[in-house]
């Protein structure tokens, strides 16, 4: 017992010599802390979890989470099988406008996903810029269909996969490849079997960041896609759309989001953004 | 024929411009400090950088020629790398590791190395669960696993402790000795060359500056930096009669009748210092002073002012005995005999 008081009078002390930080400090850090949990704290309040397993089996609500599923995870394979690549010339290529090009590979975290849908909009639109070949040609109408809902949210999550997985090929010794060269592989082998593998963690955290950012996609989506239950009516518009007539539904369909949003968050922990902890 | 090679390429600052040859069965060293461009050669010599100007053939196949547009890529060489820090593959087994190359040549795996470099208990373990030793006994046998016409190694021991690189050295010249295909060692330090190499190239600055066989290069330093990575003192001057006139002033005497230009090569341990005038059968007796005394392992060297200015090796004892220090003024001689004279 003595030594546990004496521990603990010990810690009191250094606790002492820590506390340095100005008392204004402290306040506004706990009123920020305050700020991001109190609207969560709000939400589980009046979420009526009495109803909850009815609210989620409506027809409006399974069918936003089925469509919300496959278009986040179509979207999400878009920006892998998209993105790696361009990660990959970005960490390993040295071009002129390079400065350039990773500016706009950053652009739609910046943007205001509504002009995100704009643009995509006067790009693949029937009177776009390529969606009036698509539809002259091939018949093909991307907005408001569920390939619009993919392409809306593959636009918005491709830049936390390339910037996930540039950051990891940086990471990595790029005489690994040069090694696999000298064994008879050639760039392609490499490439699959050398780069991929050794970035695998922060590729799924790239993987699973995209998906994230898709399954939550609003501005772009609402926009280029439109709002159709069954087609275009993910489960952040089906949020929106159930706020003006069922405010019970509402909220259960949030509380989807939010826990989705807190799994990916704990499974990543200190992954974000590649980097590890 | 191994390898020949005439290599022109620039890196930096430096401009690398050196012809090579390697007969199968030997093992050539490449010796130089730091930055003279031997990992460039061995780079451009794989294939993981194109040449400027000049030529590779390997195996008397051209792999890298500007002047006929020849450049084969690496995967296509045959040539195996053991790579300084060994770069094995982190995701891989070593048995995957090994597999890797084989594979990807669609050849059957030259697995004769496993067995032959006590790797088969380590099959199933990965790159991070291996000791320095064993990390580059896999990577040789991952190199050697695609049956290479020729081996490049890339200061093999350099990412070793002291401790075992002693023990992977005798290994490696018993493993070099019996392997049938040139082999070229890029390394900085003298020891690897002397043991390993049947023949030494000394690159400095881009240049050739001298090669030989290794017992040759060993005993005929014709370099500063050569004499100094040897531990001997190179003195250069004109002889006549049998006595050099040093260029860095002073004379030695000799026991031979060269006559001209000459480099000559004293080992610090052929100086003896001495308190007072000596009387001996040495025929170099100077009087000199101490700059520098710096301990090195077992012996102690002394750098004398001269002229000549040459260096010592002493035991510790007679260091205290003769009461050593920098600014000491000292007697020193050493043996014609011991005045090992070759032309420049």
């Amino acid at each position: 017992m003595r030594t546990s008081n004496g521990q603990r009078q010990r810690e009191r002390h250094h606790k002492r010599a820590q506390a340095q930080a100005p008392s204004l400090v402290m306040v506004l850090a706990f009123v920020a802390l305050a700020f991001l949990l109190i609207p969560l704290a709000g939400l589980l309040r009046e979420t009526p979890w009495s109803e909850l397993p009815e609210l989620l089996a409506s027809p409006r609500a399974i069918e936003a989470l089925r469509l919300s599923l496959v278009s986040s995870i179509l979207a999400a394979a878009v920006a892998t099988i998209l993105g790696v690549p361009l990660a990959w010339v970005l960490a390993r290529r040295d071009f002129r406008g390079q400065r350039l090009v990773r500016g706009v590979v950053l652009l739609p975290l910046v943007l205001p996903p509504v002009v995100g849908g704009v643009a995509l909009l006067t790009a693949f639109g029937r009177r776009g810029l390529v969606g009036q070949y698509l539809y002259d040609w091939f018949g093909i109408q991307l907005p408001f269909s569920t390939a619009g809902v993919v392409m809306a949210e593959a636009f918005v999550a491709l830049p936390f996969l390339v910037l996930t997985v540039e950051g990891a090929l940086r990471g990595i010794d790029p005489r690994f490849e040069m090694a696999a060269r000298t064994l008879g592989a050639p760039p392609r082998t490499v490439f699959f079997r050398i780069t991929v593998p050794m970035i695998s963690a922060s590729l799924v955290a790239g993987i699973v960041l995209a998906w994230a950012r898709a399954l939550g996609e609003f501005g772009a989506t609402i926009t280029f896609a439109g709002n159709f239950p069954g087609v275009t009516q993910t489960l952040p518009l089906a949020v929106y759309s159930a706020l003006e007539v069922s405010r019970d539904e509402a909220l259960a369909l949030s509380l989807v989001l939010l826990a989705v949003s807190l799994t990916v968050l704990i499974s990543l922990r200190g992954r974000f953004l590649g980097s590890r902890s | 024929m191994s390898l020949a090679a005439h290599i022109t390429t620039t890196v930096g600052t430096v401009t690398i411009d050196a012809e090579l040859t390697c007969h199968a069965g030997e093992t050539v060293a490449l010796l130089g400090p730091n930055g003279a461009g031997k990992s460039t050669l061995l780079a451009a010599i794989a294939g993981l950088r194109a040449i400027d100007d000049g030529y590779i053939h390997i195996d008397s196949t051209s792999v890298d020629e500007p002047a006929r547009a020849i450049f084969l890529p690496p995967e296509h060489r045959r040539v195996g790398v053991l790579f300084q820090d060994y770069l094995l593959f982190p995701h891989m087994t070593v048995r995957q590791n090994i597999a890797f190359g084989p594979k990807n040549l669609g050849i059957a795996s030259e697995g004769a190395w496993i067995a032959a470099l006590g790797l088969t208990d380590l099959l199933d373990h990965k790159p991070n669960e291996l000791s320095g030793g064993q990390a580059q006994r896999v990577a040789l046998a991952r190199a050697l696993a695609t049956s290479p016409r020729l081996l490049l190694l890339d200061e093999p021991l350099a990412a070793l402790d002291a401790s075992t690189k002693q023990e992977v050295r005798a290994e490696l010249r018993n493993f070099l000795q019996q392997f049938q295909h040139g082999t070229v060692i890029v390394t900085h330090d003298p020891v690897d060359a002397l043991v390993l190499a049947d023949r030494i190239v000394v690159l400095e600055d881009g240049r050739i500056t001298q090669e030989g066989p290794t017992a040759v290069v060993a005993r005929e330093p014709r370099t500063e930096y050569l004499a100094t990575v040897l531990g001997v003192t190179l003195v250069r001057g004109v002889a006549k009669n049998g006595v050099i006139a040093c260029d860095a002033g002073g004379e030695l005497i000799t026991s031979v009748e060269t006559d001209g230009t000459v480099v000559a090569v004293i080992r610090p341990q052929a100086i003896s210092l001495h308190t007072g005038k000596p009387e001996g059968s040495a025929r170099n007796v100077w009087r000199t002073s101490v700059t520098r005394v710096d301990a090195h392992g077992e012996h102690v060297r002394v750098d004398l002012a001269g002229p000549p200015p040459l260096s010592a090796a002493i035991t510790p004892a007679a260091v205290a005995e003769l009461g050593i220090a920098p600014g000491r003024e000292i007697w020193a001689s050493v043996k014609a005999t011991d005045v090992l004279v070759h032309s420049a």
